[in-house]
């Protein structure tokens, strides 16, 4: 019994630690750093958000899979995402210490704040917010770049296709959580649609992991006549796909990375489903801001932060083979059009991050041609 | 806005989506009572329910079977529940310590072998997993209302409803039932009677691991089709409400699990709609949680003060 028991524990005791052992460095590695390259350390807080943070870890294993003498060490710091400030100090006083790296690369709206204090804390060294949503009041500091994506832009642009693309004249969106930063997504949606007359649901189940209430949520939309389903939801947006997959005449429309892609070998079901994605392209602007870091160029964007749009390819659509099958040519020209006058600056799209009065502003844009 | 709201509530799909909701809901709550029916504590049931999910996508992955998958789940869902067993009975530890231990473990565990098998950490999404599908019933498909209700639910659903009504004639109506509440009720009246106790505890126990790992696969295998990570997402808690509320009334505690769903249900619908703030739709399946246990506990006290029944 004593020997079982044992055994049990010692098993337990590995299982544990190789569960902890995200902590180490998952891509690279290179212990003795290089004489003549540059190391790049990306701290996020866990890989698995089926979002951004997968697309940005898929990037720094592109980057580290080129030769261009840039390593770049991934380190996964808060695998409960407890965003607990004395954990993350200690990982940003880990990297920057020693001054072994070239640049540090943190970011998203929960994690910024511990950012932009080892920015303080550590003048000398580079650091890259890869999406913020909020500058300090001081302004950016001047030895970081904070990049964030003209999503604003995107939903207008998904709403446009998604107008076009109704028979019902009703479609619908899925977002995980109703807040102000989730909300940018879905301003520019709104805006469009309202325009455009077509009736469009708008579903917030509050979570980012609960496939079954995403799966049951859109059934509920479709019950309403919605057939063009955009997911904003993560993992949640499982449930979303899932769904349209069972209906014949539903059209999915993916978020952050190309879904249809994503899904294709596994799940050609789910695949067929998922018209287009709407790109959120972190790794696009990670790949290029470590171009600048070689190039030098990297330390004039110090201090600055800027929006990456349609024009910088920062966000846009997927337009991927199945997506020039089975979308019909005049809805692909209108889709373009739309581009180039977002793009153009032709229209001026709501973005609830620049709102002053969000909670008074935001409702009536909401709920303008909202289905019940 | 409101009339259609409340038109919503009363359609054949709000019925179907309370039937989808509550087969996990039921799973979870039945694994809770067989095992609080003899005396035993499992909290767990969050995390069996997450380790059946996986690995009964991972086994229908490597197998290349949905159903060898479902079996290869339950194993792991007694596994978990004789791990519960060996430490609170053989070692000593305290049941509850031992649920805590495994609900903090769960869903770490679960990403790191999803993480080597798939090499990712979010989802199965990279595996060709057979799935288990929904079934239509020849003959009650064709009659109205009742066959939209009760035909073309998924096969878990039907396996859920079957093992309701056996669960019921074991705990009931045979001796064994019967022996397993005594052991319940007062465990050294029983173990005076002649029953071993410690057996029909592991018992309980496994059936408990049973029931909640058939629960995770229901969302995994037959629903989603997928394992998504932290995909139970509070479901086995509820389950346990739902044990909480009934105190061992085997109809109470299938009536609690069906309010849950059906409050699930209708915090879907307001979800997507303008009237309340989404945060407080979000909260109607746990306030009704909140609210029923309350209600129960009220009455069990004013009963145990006016002398109807006695205290335990």
């Amino acid at each position: 019994m004593k020997k079982l028991f044992a055994s049990v524990l010692a098993l337990m005791t590995a299982a544990t630690m190789a569960a902890c052992d995200s902590g180490e460095p998952t891509t690279g590695g290179d212990e003795t750093p290089a004489e003549d390259g540059y190391k790049v350390a990306v701290l996020i807080p866990h890989k698995g958000d089926q979002s951004y943070f997968d697309t940005l870890a898929a990037a720094c294993d592109e980057v580290n899979a080129e030769d261009n003498g840039i390593t770049v060490e991934l380190y996964e710091c808060d695998p409960e995402g407890a965003a607990e400030e004395s954990n993350w100090m200690n990982w940003f006083d880990n990297v920057c210490e020693d001054g072994e790296y070239d640049l540090v690369v943190s970011g998203n709206n929960t994690y910024e704040g511990f950012l932009y204090k080892a920015a303080e804390k550590y003048p000398d060294q580079m650091f890259y917010n890869f999406d913020y949503s909020a500058l300090p009041e001081t302004g950016v500091p001047a030895n970081l770049y904070a990049a964030n994506w003209a999503l604003d832009d995107l939903g207008y642009v998904v709403g446009a296709l998604s107008a076009a693309m109704t028979k019902t004249g009703t479609v619908g969106v899925v977002v995980g959580m109703d807040n102000q930063a989730m909300n940018q997504f879905i301003g520019g949606y709104c805006q469009v649609l309202t325009e455009k007359g077509v009736k469009y649901s708008v579903a917030y189940p509050g979570s980012f992991t609960d496939t079954a209430l995403g799966k049951e949520t859109t059934e509920t939309m479709i019950n309403k006549g919605a057939d063009v389903i955009w997911q904003v939801a993560g993992g949640l947006g499982n449930g979303v796909i899932e769904a349209c997959a069972g209906h014949d005449d539903v059209w999915c429309i993916g978020v952050d990375q190309d879904q249809y892609l994503q899904f294709k070998d596994s799940n050609p079901e789910w695949a067929n489903t998922i018209l287009t994605s709407a790109l959120k392209n972190t790794g696009v602007a990670f790949k290029a801001v470590c171009g600048m870091l070689a190039d030098g160029t990297l330390k004039d964007k110090m201090g600055t932060a800027e929006a990456w749009g349609i024009a910088m390819n920062g966000v846009g659509l997927a337009e991927n083979d199945f997506y020039l099958e089975h979308c019909p040519e005049d809805v692909r020209a209108e889709v373009a059009e739309t581009l180039a006058k977002v793009t153009a600056g032709e229209v001026e799209v709501v973005d609830t991050l620049e709102m002053t009065d969000y909670d008074n502003e935001w409702p009536p844009i909401l709920n303008a041609n909202r289905v019940d | 806005m409101l009339s259609t709201i409340f038109g919503s509530l009363f359609t054949m799909n709000f019925l179907t989506t309370v039937i989808r909701l509550s087969t996990p809901l039921f799973f979870a709550a039945i694994a809770s009572f067989i095992a609080a029916s003899t005396g035993m504590v499992n909290i767990a049931i969050e995390s069996i329910m997450t380790f059946g999910a996986l690995a009964g996508i991972l086994g229908s992955y490597i197998t290349g079977s949905a159903w060898t998958g479902l079996l290869i789940g339950l194993v792991i869902g007694v596994c978990t529940a004789l791990l519960i067993a060996l430490f609170s009975m053989r070692l000593g530890a305290s049941p509850i310590l031992i649920g805590i231990a495994l609900n903090t473990f769960a869903n770490s565990l679960a990403i790191f072998f999803l993480y080597a098998i798939t090499g990712e950490k979010g989802s199965s999404a990279s595996l060709a997993t057979k799935t288990l599908s929904s079934v239509n019933i020849p003959v009650i498909k064709d009659i109205p209302v009742i066959g939209q209700l009760i035909s073309g639910q998924y096969i878990l659903t039907y396996v859920c409803w079957v093992i309701l009504i056996l669960l019921f004639i074991l705990i009931y109506k045979t001796p064994l039932g019967m022996r397993m509440r005594a052991c319940g009720l007062n465990a050294g009246a029983a173990r005076t009677a002649g029953i071993n106790v410690e057996k029909l505890q592991i018992l309980s126990l496994i059936m408990s691991g049973l029931f909640a790992a058939l629960g995770g696969m229901y969302l995994s295998l037959n629903y989603v089709h997928i394992y998504s990570s932290n995909m139970v997402a509070g479901q086995g808690w509820m389950g346990i409400a739902a044990n909480g509320i009934a105190s061992g009334n085997y109809g109470v505690l299938l009536i609690s699990a069906l309010i849950f769903a059906v409050f699930r249900a209708v915090s879907l619908i307001f979800n997507s709609s303008a009237i309340f703030p989404v945060d407080l739709v979000a909260a109607i399946p746990y306030f009704a949680v909140f609210f029923f246990v309350t209600i129960v506990s009220v009455i069990k006290y004013y009963r145990v003060k006016t002398g109807h029944v006695e205290e335990q």
